[in-house]
C-alpha cells in the first residue's frame, strides 16, 4: 500500500521555483528520508502535503485517497519549528492538540515519557529550552500513536545524546510498523535510519527509491601501489582519484572481485600494498548527485 | 463545533491576558453606565435633580434606560476589539494556526473557531450592557418596561460589526501591533473622515453606510436629540440600516475566509 503518493508537484513563489515537477511514492511500512541541501524544497514538500501551503500545479494522495483534514489527522507531524502556546504548559499543549486530533487525552503521559519531557510536563512551553521544545513537538506527533509520522528535521536543536535517543525512537517506531516521512538536510541521519529516500536539490527530483539501491550504484575499491595506468584499462572502471596516497576506483556495478583485481595487477607486474572494498557513503552518492 | 469550542477554551483557559481583557469588557460596560448614571447626581446633588431631568430628560429611566446604556456601551467596543486582535494574532505569532491545520483541523474550522469567540464576545458585551439597563432602570422612576429593547439587540449587531472587522484586521495584517493600531485608526478616524468624504462626495448620505458607521447610525445619540440634529437629516430607515449591516457581517466573512482558505500560512 502506499501512504503518499506526489505527482508532478509544483510550487512557486512568485518568480522562485521552489519545486518542480516532483512526483514519488511512499510506501506503507518503510523509514522515508527526504534528503536535500538547504533550499532543495523538503519542507514545501512536507507544507503542501500538510495543507499550509497550496500547491502550483500537480497532485498528491494520502493513504489512495484525495487529501482531506480526516486524513491529516491520522497524521503525527512536526514541520519546520515546534508550534505551541507559549503560555501554556507541555502538558495542556499537548491537550489541545489531542483535542484537533479528535483524540483522547489518555496517552498524553505515555508520549512525554516516551520522549523525556515528563518531569517538566507542567512548565510553560516559554520556558522550554529548544531540546525540550523539539522533543515536545515529537511528542505531539505520537499522540494518538498514528500510522504515520512526517518529521521535518526532527534532530534540530537536540544535543548528540538527544539526537542518538530520537534515531532510536525513529527506529522503534519503524519496528512497530509505521511509516515515517523525515526530511533532513542530515546525510549521517538519512543513511542510519531510513530504508528509502527521494532526493531533491533546488525543487527537482534526482532520484528516488531503496537507500541500499541508491548507494549501491557501483563499488568503490581502494587501492594503494604504482597501478594507477593499468587499472584505468579494468573492466568497469569509470574515474580513479587519490586520496590520502590511496587510489579510490570507481567502478560502474557492484559485486567487483578484489581477487580478480589483485590477480590483474600482479599480472601486469604491480603489486598492491593495500587493497579494501569501500561501501559508497550517502554522502559521496550525495555529492555525485547533486554535484553532476 | 462543540469540539471546536472545547479546543477554543482550552487554548484560552490559562492566558491571563484574555481574562483580564474580559473583565474588562465586562465591568467596563457597567462601571461605564455607572459613572454617567452617577455624574448628575455628583454635579448637582440630589436637590437638583429636577434640573437635570429637564436638561437631559431621562436617558436611565425606562424606556429609554435601554438605548443609552447600549449606545453609551458602544464606546468601549474597542476592548472586546483588542481582544479579538489577540486571539487570532497570537496564533499567527506562535505560528499555532498552521499546526492547527497539520493537526487536522479543516482551514474553514480555524476561522469558525474565532467567530465563535465574536459570537461569545458580542453576547457577553451585550449582557453587560443589558444588565446595567436592568439595574440603573430599576434605580429610576418608571416601572419596567420592554419597549425600547430593540436597542439591545442593535447593540448586539454593532458589537458583532466591530468584533468582526477586529478579526478581519487579525487574518489580514497578521502582526498584533499593526492589526492594532490601524483598527484604533479606523474605528476613531478614518470611520469618520470616509464618511465625511463620501458624503461630501455624493452630496448626500451614502456616508453613513460607512463600515461600521452603519452601525453606529442604529444607536444615535440618545440625549440632546434636537441640539445634535443636523439640518435635513432625518434618521435613515432601520431596515436599510440592518440590511447593510448584514452585507457587511457576510462580506467581512468571506473576506477572511477566501483569505485563509487560498494563503500559505
Amino acid at each position: 500500500m502506499t501512504v503518499l503518493s506526489v505527482q508532478h508537484l509544483s510550487k512557486k513563489y512568485g518568480s522562485i521555483t521552489a519545486l518542480r515537477d516532483v512526483s514519488f511514492e511512499v510506501p506503507a511500512g518503510t523509514v522515508f528520508g527526504i534528503l536535500g541541501p538547504n533550499g532543495s524544497g523538503k519542507t514545501t514538500l512536507l507544507g503542501i502535503v500538510l495543507d499550509v501551503l497550496k500547491a502550483t500545479g500537480g497532485m498528491f494522495r494520502l493513504f489512495g485517497e484525495s487529501p482531506t483534514h480526516v486524513h491529516r489527522q491520522k497524521i503525527g507531524a512536526l514541520l519546520e519549528t515546534p508550534n505551541f502556546y507559549h503560555y501554556l504548559s507541555g502538558r495542556k499543549n499537548l491537550e489541545v492538540v489531542a483535542s484537533i486530533k479528535g483524540k483522547g487525552e489518555g496517552d498524553i503521559e505515555g508520549v512525554l515519557k516516551r520522549v523525556n519531557l515528563y518531569d517538566r510536563r507542567d512548565s510553560a512551553f516559554s520556558t522550554y529550552s529548544l531540546g525540550m521544545k523539539q522533543r515536545l513537538a515529537i511528542a505531539s506527533s505520537l499522540l494518538g500513536s498514528p500510522e504515520v509520522l512526517v518529521l521535518d528535521e526532527p534532530t534540530n536543536g537536540l544535543d548528540p545524546v538527544g539526537i542518538a535517543e530520537i534515531r532510536e525512537l525513529i527506529k522503534s517506531l519503524s519496528r512497530e510498523g509505521k511509516t515515517i516521512i523525515m526530511a533532513s538536510h542530515l546525510l549521517d541521519e538519512v543513511e542510519k535510519v531510513c530504508t528509502h529516500m527521494a532526493l531533491l536539490k533546488k525543487g527537482e527530483l534526482l532520484t528516488t527509491g531503496k537507500v541500499t539501491d541508491i548507494l549501491a550504484q557501483g563499488d568503490i575499491v581502494e587501492v594503494k601501489g604504482n597501478a594507477r595506468d593499468i587499472l584505468s584499462a579494468y573492466p568497469g572502471v569509470t574515474k580513479i582519484t587519490t586520496e590520502d596516497d590511496l587510489l579510490q576506483v570507481y567502478f560502474d556495478a557492484t559485486g567487483v572481485s578484489l581477487k580478480n583485481i589483485n590477480e590483474y595487477c600482479f599480472s601486469k607486474g604491480v603489486v598492491l600494498e593495500h587493497l579494501t572494498l569501500k561501501r559508497k557513503s550517502l554522502e559521496a552518492r550525495f555529492l555525485e548527485l547533486t554535484q553532476n | 463545533m462543540l469540539q471546536v469550542l472545547k479546543t477554543e477554551w482550552m487554548k484560552v483557559r490559562s492566558y491571563r491576558t484574555f481574562w483580564i481583557l474580559t473583565a474588562l469588557c465586562f465591568v467596563g460596560m457597567v462601571g461605564l453606565n455607572y459613572i454617567v448614571w452617577d455624574f448628575p447626581v455628583k454635579v448637582n446633588g440630589n436637590a437638583d435633580k429636577a434640573q437635570t431631568q429637564a436638561l437631559l430628560g431621562h436617558p436611565y429611566s425606562y424606556p429609554n434606560v435601554w438605548e443609552t446604556t447600549s449606545w453609551l456601551s458602544g464606546w468601549l467596543l474597542f476592548l472586546p476589539g483588542l481582544l479579538v486582535i489577540m486571539l487570532i494574532t497570537n496564533e499567527y505569532t506562535y505560528r499555532t494556526h498552521r499546526q492547527n491545520v497539520i493537526d487536522g483541523w479543516p482551514r474553514v474550522a480555524f476561522i469558525n473557531a474565532k467567530l465563535l469567540w465574536v459570537v461569545s464576545l458580542a453576547v457577553l458585551c451585550t449582557l453587560a450592557s443589558a444588565l446595567s439597563a436592568v439595574i440603573f432602570g430599576a434605580l429610576g422612576d418608571a416601572p419596567f418596561s420592554t419597549s425600547g429593547m430593540e436597542y439591545v439587540f442593535y447593540f448586539f449587531l454593532e458589537t458583532l460589526s466591530y468584533l468582526m472587522m477586529a478579526l478581519l484586521f487579525g487574518v489580514l495584517f497578521r502582526r498584533s501591533g499593526l492589526a492594532i493600531a490601524l483598527y484604533f485608526v479606523y474605528i476613531l478616524l478614518l470611520k469618520f473622515l470616509l464618511a465625511g468624504l463620501i458624503d461630501w462626495m455624493t452630496h448626500g448620505r451614502a456616508g453613513d453606510f460607512v463600515p461600521l458607521r452603519v452601525t453606529d447610525e442604529l444607536l444615535p445619540l440618545p440625549v440632546f436629540r434636537d441640539l445634535a440634529k443636523r439640518p435635513n437629516r432625518e434618521p435613515l430607515p432601520v431596515a436599510a440600516l440592518l440590511s447593510a449591516t448584514a452585507v457587511y457581517l457576510g462580506i467581512f466573512y468571506a473576506w477572511m475566509l477566501y483569505k485563509f482558505r487560498n494563503d500559505n500560512l
